[in-house]
């Protein structure tokens, strides 16, 4: 909300900015009784002019350099949301389980903490599995462990609307080696944000 | 597929019509004794009927051939020709010129002699089966057509020694369809039951899943990620065209057809948890069959469509059951092994084929429906999704072992164990054809 409420302020002074220098924004009716009045009243000095044109180009080189700065100030939080979304990017089930592991609880908090502060992303979890067991099983295996995860966001306050639940199965391992260290990292739910 | 049908233009004859029926009505070889032993049958070199010399070595051919047809059956004891003591292509072919106790010394049951006449690229083929013990005449065929056509006569020949041994004809009309992984995606490809002529029959390089071919022949149904969500799709396989049947956004997996090809058993998750479902393909209609949160998946009917047997973990691991084809009436009938999965309904028995968990590994295992002690076919690697031919005869099966993935055929009793494709990353889910009637 912060940053949306940063960006309406710059806005709002452009447009303030824009308003006070030109009369090019002004209503065209506006400009077509200044064009009759033009005749009946003296304009300004060369003096005001030059004076106002400075004054202009001051007021649109300071809010350039603010947008630059918002630009930059932007970029740096979707680098650091990025760098924390890529710690939440999976967690892990026991051989033929659903159930939510309190680690994987722990790391549902932080999703939801990080939906709440994205209010317009939305979450896919791809339910993987390893490679033990049949693989049709597997694919039931695989969405009951995307749902299990969905339902727990849904419980932390996430509008399930904003979650999409994919099963893989054991089709996507991460890891092919026939050891439990490997089959541990393929049995997760992966989370995708868009 | 059909090409074949058009090509060989043939010409059958059965020789002595009298003594065929009773012939017929015995049946030599009962294939579902289960100390059933193998039948064996000896296999003259073929007559070369007009000397044509440059066909010389197409007499062994012939026999080689019918030999290896048989053998593939797993029911025949094919007779080494070094052990035969007479020549039958000098005395000759017919039920007069067989020295039926030179043959019967040897410990054959049966005689297959045959004559070839060779004009230009023109075929002319004679076959005989005999009896040896009775001394006489079961079937003779007489085949015409192109040079090039002679392996399909041979087969076709085959298919006439299974009727009259066996009581049916074999499977040489049957394909074997399977999800075969490569390189990241999955396809399905289709195999003869004999491993000849291995074809792809989708090109999606997405994973595409569960292959089911409809009692019709004419459709595969399978899953596919190919439009991003795991939605099921049948394929005409006449013209090759591809339709969307069920699309809901979460897991979708088909299962069995109806007896009548118009109904499938699926597995969706569109209602919250993996339910089963009757899915009518005409009109997309989902009759739901179970109500549990845990998962309900691989449903397949009975052959009298009364019941099905499915995978359940609301036990708390995965297990069979059986329930009436309501829903209603669900009973578990797996009780051994922690793990027990994939089941598949003999086509004609009140038996169930399915992968189970034995010693650390996953094994195929049968287990009659009214219950009792399963027993294991398989023992080496591991051994998964076992599917039944449509006579029940054999199951097809995908085995893991060293590394390797293949698919493999049985014979219902666990012998005669034959790879019939292997050399991709991986297979899954074979599921077999009816007959196809190409032979």
């Amino acid at each position: 909300m912060k940053r949306y409420g940063i960006l309406l302020t710059v806005f709002m002074a452009f447009v303030l900015a824009i308003t006070l220098t030109s009369g090019c924004s002004t209503p065209k009716k506006a400009t077509k009784e200044d064009v009759t009045k033009s005749g009946t009243k003296p304009g300004p000095s060369d003096e005001e002019l030059a004076k106002q044109r400075a004054e202009q180009e001051a007021r649109e080189r300071a809010l350039r350099e603010q947008a630059i700065r918002d630009q930059e100030a932007r970029d740096r939080a979707a680098a650091a949301e990025a760098a924390s979304l890529k710690d939440l990017s999976r967690i892990y089930f026991d051989f033929d389980r659903a159930e939510l592991s309190n680690e994987a609880r722990e790391i549902l908090g932080k999703v939801a903490a990080q939906l709440k502060a994205s209010p317009k992303k939305t979450l896919t979890i791809e339910g993987n599995c390893d490679d033990r067991g049949t693989n049709e099983y597997n694919l039931a295996l695989g969405q009951q462990r995307a749902d299990a995860a969905a339902r727990y966001l849904q419980t932390l306050g996430i509008d399930r609307k904003r979650i999409k639940t994919i099963s893989y199965g054991e089709e996507r391992p991460v890891c092919s080696e026939a050891t439990e260290a490997c089959r541990h990292k393929n049995r997760n739910a992966t989370f995708v944000y868009r | 597929m059909r090409k074949k049908h058009i090509v060989l233009f043939f010409v059958c004859i059965l020789w002595l019509v009298t003594a065929a029926p009773v012939a017929y009505g015995k049946v030599y070889i009962n294939i579902d004794s289960p100390s059933a032993q193998k039948f064996p049958i000896a296999i003259t070199p073929f007559k070369n009927m007009n000397n044509a010399s440059a066909q010389e070595s197409l007499s062994p051919w012939f026999a080689d051939t019918l030999g290896k047809t048989l053998e593939i059956t797993g029911f025949f004891n094919i007779l080494d020709r070094k052990a035969f003591l007479v020549d039958q292509t000098k005395l000759g072919i017919s039920t007069e010129n067989i020295q039926f106790p030179a043959w019967t010394g040897i410990g054959a049951e049966s005689l297959v002699t045959g004559g070839f006449t060779v004009s230009g690229r023109d075929l002319t083929l004679e076959c005989r089966l005999f009896d040896v013990v009775q001394g006489k005449l079961i079937v003779g065929k007489r085949y015409t057509g192109k040079l090039e056509e002679r392996k399909e006569m041979v087969v076709r020949f085959a298919q006439e020694i299974l009727v009259a041994l066996t009581g049916e004809k074999g499977l040489f009309d049957t394909k074997i369809a399977f999800t075969g992984k490569k390189s990241g995606s999955s396809e399905i490809y289709y195999v003869n039951f004999d491993g000849t002529e291995p074809a792809t029959l989708t090109n999606y390089r997405s994973i595409t899943l569960s292959p089911k071919w409809s009692p019709d022949g004419k459709q595969i149904s399978f899953l596919s990620y190919k439009d991003g969500a795991p939605d099921l799709f049948v394929m005409d396989l006449n013209r090759r065209t591809t339709r969307k049947i069920l699309s809901t956004g979460r897991l979708n997996l088909p299962a069995t057809w109806s007896a009548d090809s118009r109904r499938m058993l699926v597995t969706s998750s569109k209602d919250g948890s993996e339910e089963i479902y009757i899915l009518s393909i005409s009109d997309g209609r989902m009759t739901r069959l179970t109500n549990d949160p845990s998962i309900d998946v691989s449903p397949t009917w009975s052959p009298d469509g009364k019941q099905i047997a499915f995978v359940s973990d609301r036990g708390g691991t995965p297990q069979i059951y059986l329930m009436d084809s309501s829903g209603a009436g669900v009973r578990r009938l797996t009780f051994e092994g922690g793990y027990n999965t994939s089941p598949a309904w003999h086509p004609r028995a009140n038996r169930i084929a399915y992968e189970g968990r034995a010693g650390g590994t996953f094994q195929v295992m049968v287990l009659e429906t009214e219950g009792g002690t399963p027993v294991q076919l398989t023992t080496n690697g591991r051994s998964e999704n076992p599917a039944w031919s449509p006579d029940g005869r054999y199951i097809a099966f995908v085995s893991r072992l060293g590394g390797k993935s293949r698919v493999c055929v049985m014979n219902s009793n666990g012998t005669n164990v034959r790879v019939i494709h292997e050399g991709l990353d991986a297979y899954v889910s074979p599921t077999w054809s009816p007959h196809l009637n190409f032979y």
